[in-house]
């Protein structure tokens, strides 16, 4: 039997890796709005300084923002597991939900209009 | 005042925001935190990949229309134009009603209720084999002449 390390754990505080398959999934979504963002850029075609190019600075904004934080909050998640102090995360919900949307539109009016 | 029972009296401590008959003014704030109690964290998570998972799909098919538009040849004008923004028109759709129906799902399961039926699914399905279906009509017929 191991020995107990003072700083590990002493119980499954996460069973099933709900947290970790969270944090992939996560990280999947941000590199879909990644390459979203690059293929709207190249169908939107240059010159790509104007106001029809907005989308993909949000779309890679959001994306990189989306790993970044993701890093972090797995951290946080990690804590309050740990704690038994209840998941709450609507901001990044509603960033990534808006960020989506805006990229949709955009692509919609590019396809049926330009 | 009418019958206090067919009233929609806020809880104490509701805070209403919006109609009270879901406009999206409704589900902008998230899901209401006081209803209910705190739902098994499993189940918070796995509403939370469920709507990144929505998400992907969505931005799935907007990069699809939008690489569809580019690439497709028709024979007939403009059905590129169609065939993508069909693609494009549908991510954006499945985005717009992604959030919403997280918060339904989060407050269902902070109120022990069933998950709201949605007919995304089904839109997503219908949606997406019906271009795919188009498409390969429109690859064979090029492919004749």
């Amino acid at each position: 039997m191991a020995r107990r390390r003072p700083d590990r754990p002493d119980r499954v505080f996460d069973e099933g890796l709900q947290q970790e398959r969270t944090a992939l999934a996560w990280d999947r979504t941000a590199l879909a709005m990644l390459a979203s963002g690059l293929v709207y850029a190249r169908a939107v075609g240059p010159p790509y300084v104007r106001v029809a190019h907005l989308p993909v600075a949000v779309a890679l904004g959001v994306g990189a923002a989306m790993l970044l934080l993701g890093a972090r909050r797995y951290a946080d998640l990690h804590a309050t597991l740990r704690a038994d102090r209840p998941v709450q995360r609507v901001p990044y919900v509603r960033a990534v939900w808006l960020g989506t949307v805006v990229v949709g539109l955009a692509s919609t009016v590019a396809v049926v209009f330009a | 005042m009418t019958d206090p029972a067919s009233v929609d009296v806020p809880e104490e401590g509701e805070e209403r925001v919006g109609s009270p008959h879901g406009g999206f003014g409704r589900y902008a704030a998230g899901p209401r935190r006081e209803l209910g109690h705190e739902p098994d964290y499993r189940f918070t998570l796995a509403n939370e990949r469920t709507f990144l998972a929505w998400i992907r799909t969505s931005l799935a098919l907007i990069g699809g229309g939008l690489v569809l538009f580019q690439v497709i040849e028709t024979p007939v004008p403009g059905g590129r134009r169609i065939l993508g923004g069909a693609l494009v028109g549908l991510g954006t759709l499945l985005a717009l009603r992604a959030y919403r129906r997280w918060v339904r799902n989060e407050e269902a399961l902070r109120t022990d209720a069933p998950f709201p039926p949605t007919r995304l699914p089904l839109l997503l399905a219908a949606g997406v084999g019906l271009v795919a279906v188009i498409s390969v009509v429109v690859l064979v017929a090029g492919a004749w002449t």
